[in-house]
């Protein structure tokens, strides 16, 4: 049993190969939309974990690159009728950009 | 059976009466899903907290919780906790959370639901409550006044297979093992007593009894089950006399909340295949219907103990239900439906061919045909003028018909059962003095042929009961009800029955029960075993009604660990005393069944303690210990009851990923010893020892879950244990000594299955 808590804990899934993190800024601002979309994430193809940070309405994905792309993942959070912005809310054309995500005070 | 018209018209005439009449703007205050069932809601409230520009949550205690509409409600305690009771109706029902700092705001509970967790959101903007739910595989209802196990969707999702008879592996109070070696049919016990002893309902009607308690328990698909209700001890008076042990009620899925369509495929290593469907259907804002469907089938020969027998019986069941629902809000609930199954069984040994062996000494063979028709009907009326009165009318039709034979024996059964009741509910003066009470009919026809020895038998027992409930908020409940029926056969049964249930501080709940039961036995189907043997059936006396007394105390305590988290535990105690017991002796003759009225003491002593441990997000243990001691006067001595294990253990490891993507599930079993019927007047190789050993059962499955779409594999039975001759002189089944009866375990080895279960909304 622990091998298996230690096979799908968080820091386990990072360690896998091609995966990578986007982030979005959406709407949401209720538990009840972080379960909401943090479910959707979980049985979205690719996604390898997906919290919401419901103070600073920010999402985080981590994917594995080889079968999904952020593009279907911003499709996916608007499809559920939630605003996917990118998080440097001033760089439209960039907003996919992971290294540039910056931690608000 | 002229009897039975004037019910119908009735039952029609209050049904067309009621969808005439349009009240004022009361309430429905019950239907007949739950005068039985004085429902409650429990929870937590929490909210989120700003300290220190962190957010945290924290549980949040004396909110002000009430039902919206209505002055019920209450507060929650220090610990965030609350227990409500819940208005008797079967619509959504809106609960109106409050506290100061917070806005108030109104959540939607659904029908059934028991238990909600609250998280009231800080923030300036907008005032929000949203509503998380987290049940696990099964859980003691610390509300209902009867101690009530539940068994969930959850938890009937982690055992894949396949049926009832299959759902009650993870939990230690109810045992089921095979009746024989040959034909598949189940026996279940509780308390150590066999089931016919609990009462086996679906939806609170009369569910599996007289006949069908031979197979009956394999004639509910496990996909069909909403969730399944164990509850120990005496039950309401409500629902009948019959319960004495416990009462076992399984809720089917219902059309005003299913899945649109819900489809499942399942195989195993061993060759039985299974489908399953449902479908609901809205057809407009008061009317729903549904579809059951259920095929399986067995065609793979199986006998890994070469004993020439078939392990498993070969055969194909079809089974199907169609069920109504009307709801109009405040004035009515008609539910009503109709449940058709056909199964056929073939087993024995496997170079048996049906069409030169039967009748012949040349192999021993076996063939049961079954068909089942049953009816229900449902409904629920308040009363207009009155805000706390209502009517429950139930009625359950049942035909019955089995054809079978078993090597030479030739059996055929057949049942025409009737039960119907009208249950008024009202209350006096203020909610904390309610009154049910009631009239109810049962008629049964039995017609049972067994070679040369015919069995006619009517039964038609009219029956009036009431039941007082005080309820002293949040402390105490106390339930007092009594009943009287007239039986045709057994003149009156007068059956008193009491419970009660104390809140000790915050976290203990202590509760009793006391009553007493009566049923009438039914020797062929009860030990339709006996048919797969060579003893000869003596039967001694004419068999008196089976009565008995049951008490019963219990105590769950939560305790509260770091953050939200928790640990349950309980203990119970119940002792059955028998006034009189149909017995069949096995011990006397190992050459016949005896069959006699008790003569003497019979009685069963169970404690069991069950712990739940949550230590992590989705990580569950569950762990429950049961010491039973069953003893009953056979030949003239006080004796351990047959074929009964003596101790039970059981740890389940269930851990689940965030929002279950996957999901992990392990049961293991300890089942203690049981005595054997003596077997010393057999020559020496088929006599076989005086108890069983104790052994290890584990079942393990793991569930990926997908948007749509379940796919899972398990196995049962990992540690591969099985009894290595289940069946005495299986080498001549035509002889004197042979015997498929004495089972206290597992024969058939080590099964992987897997299956898929696809949901479209």
């Amino acid at each position: 049993m622990t091998a298996i808590l230690m096979f799908f804990s968080n820091s386990a899934w990072s360690q896998l190969r091609n995966t990578e993190e986007v982030q979005f800024k959406t709407s949401a601002d209720c538990p009840m939309c972080k379960a909401k979309i943090e479910e959707m994430f979980t049985f979205e193809r690719g996604v390898r974990h997906a919290v919401l940070d419901l103070e600073k309405n920010i999402v985080t994905v981590r994917y594995n690159s080889r079968r999904t792309d952020e593009e279907r993942l911003r499709n996916a959070l608007l499809d559920l009728g939630y605003k996917a912005d990118p998080v440097d809310g001033e760089d439209e054309e960039d907003e996919g950009s992971k290294k540039d995500i910056r931690q608000s005070p | 059976m002229q009897f039975l018209l004037p019910w119908t018209i009735f039952l029609f005439a209050a049904g067309l009466y009621a969808s005439d009449h349009h009240g004022e703007n009361s309430r429905l205050q019950a239907d007949a899903d739950n005068t039985a069932m004085h429902e409650h809601l429990r929870g937590i409230v929490r909210a989120t907290v700003e300290s220190n520009a962190q957010q945290e949550i924290q549980t949040l205690p004396y909110a002000s919780l009430h039902w919206a509409g209505t002055t019920m409600g209450g507060i929650s305690d220090e610990e965030g906790r609350f227990d409500l009771h819940k208005p008797h109706t079967n619509k959504t029902l809106y609960l109106v959370v409050s506290y100061t700092g917070y806005a108030a705001d109104t959540l939607a509970i659904e029908p059934g639901e028991t238990y909600i967790e609250i998280l009231l959101t800080e923030n300036i903007h907008i005032e929000e409550v949203t509503v998380r739910r987290r049940m696990g595989g099964s859980f003691i209802s610390a509300i209902e006044p009867t101690k009530t196990e539940v068994i969930t969707i959850n938890g009937l999702q982690s055992l894949a297979c396949c049926n009832l008879s299959e759902s009650f592996e993870n939990t230690a109070t109810v045992d089921v093992g095979y009746s024989d070696a040959i034909t598949g049919a189940r026996r279940i016990q509780m308390l150590g007593l066999a089931g016919v002893y609990s009462q086996l309902m679906f939806e609170n009607l009369p569910g599996i009894r007289g006949l069908s308690s031979t197979y009956g328990l394999t004639y509910i698909p496990g996909t069909w089950m909403e969730s399944i209700q164990i509850s120990k001890g005496s039950a309401s008076v409500l629902n009948g006399y019959e319960s004495t042990t416990g009462q076992i009620n399984v809720e089917y899925k219902k059309p005003q909340r299913s899945e649109a369509l819900f489809l499942n495929l399942f195989a195993s290593n061993e060759g039985r295949l299974e489908a399953n469907m449902n479908s609901a259907l809205e057809i407009d804002d008061t009317w729903s219907t549904m579809l059951l469907g259920h095929v399986s089938t067995q065609q793979m020969k199986i006998d890994h103990n070469n004993n020439t027998f078939l392990d498993v019986p070969l055969g194909t069941q079809v089974n199907f239900m169609n069920r109504w629902n009307h709801e109009v809000e405040d004035k009515r609930h008609i539910q009503f439906g109709m449940h058709v199954l056909n199964d056929t069984k073939s087993g024995g040994q496997s170079f048996f061919d049906r069409s030169a062996d039967r009748g012949t000494t040349n192999a021993w063979g076996t063939e049961t045909g079954t068909t089942r028709l049953q009816g229900f009907v449902k409904a629920g009326f308040f009363l207009p003028n009155t805000l706390q009165s209502s009517i429950g009318i139930m009625a359950v039709g049942t035909w019955y018909d089995q054809e079978s034979f078993y090597g030479l024996n030739e059996y055929t059964g057949e049942q025409k059962s009737l039960y119907s009741n009208i249950v008024y509910q009202s209350i006096v003066g203020t909610t904390n003095h309610r009154i049910n009470t009631g009239v109810s009919y049962q008629h049964d026809e039995y017609n049972e042929r067994f070679n040369d020895m015919l069995l006619r038998r009517t039964e038609s027992v009219p029956g009036v009961f009431g039941e007082y409930t005080y309820t002293w908020p949040e402390v105490f409940t106390f339930i007092l009800g009594l009943r009287a029926d007239h039986h045709s056969i057994h003149d009156w049964f007068i059956t008193p029955r009491m419970h009660f249930r104390y809140h000790i501080g915050d976290n203990g709940t202590l509760r009793g029960s006391a009553g007493k039961g009566y049923r009438t036995a039914n020797v062929f189907a009860e030990h339709s075993a006996i048919f797969a043997s060579s003893r000869h059936l003596v039967f001694a006396e004419e068999f008196r009604a089976e009565e008995a007394w049951n008490y019963g105390i219990n105590y769950t305590h939560v305790f509260p660990l770091y953050g939200d988290r928790s640990v349950t535990w309980s203990a119970d105690f119940y002792r059955t005393d028998f006034v009189n017991q149909v017995i069949a002796d096995l011990d006397q003759d190992v050459r016949s069944v005896i069959f006699y009225n008790l003569d003497g003491k019979s009685y069963s002593n169970s404690f069991q303690t069950d712990l739940t441990i949550q230590p992590l997000d989705g990580f569950e243990i569950f762990t429950a210990f049961r010491l039973d001691d069953v003893k009953t006067t056979i030949n003239g001595e006080l004796v351990e009851s047959p074929l009964t294990s003596n101790y039970k253990g059981l740890l389940t490891l269930s851990y689940a990923t965030r929002y279950e993507k996957w999901k992990f599930d392990l049961t293991n079993q300890l089942n203690g010893p049981s005595r054997i019927p003596d077997t010393s007047q057999n020559p020496e190789q088929y006599r076989r020892p005086e108890y069983s050993p104790a052994y290890f059962m584990m079942y393990a499955q793991i569930t990926r879950r997908f948007r749509n779409m379940d796919i899972y594999v398990g196995a049962e039975n990992l540690t591969n244990f099985k009894m290595h001759n289940p069946i005495i002189a299986a080498d001549d089944p035509f002889g004197s000594h042979f015997d498929s009866s004495l089972i206290w375990g597992p024969f058939m080895g080590r099964k992987f299955y897997a299956g898929i279960r696809y949901t479209f909304n």
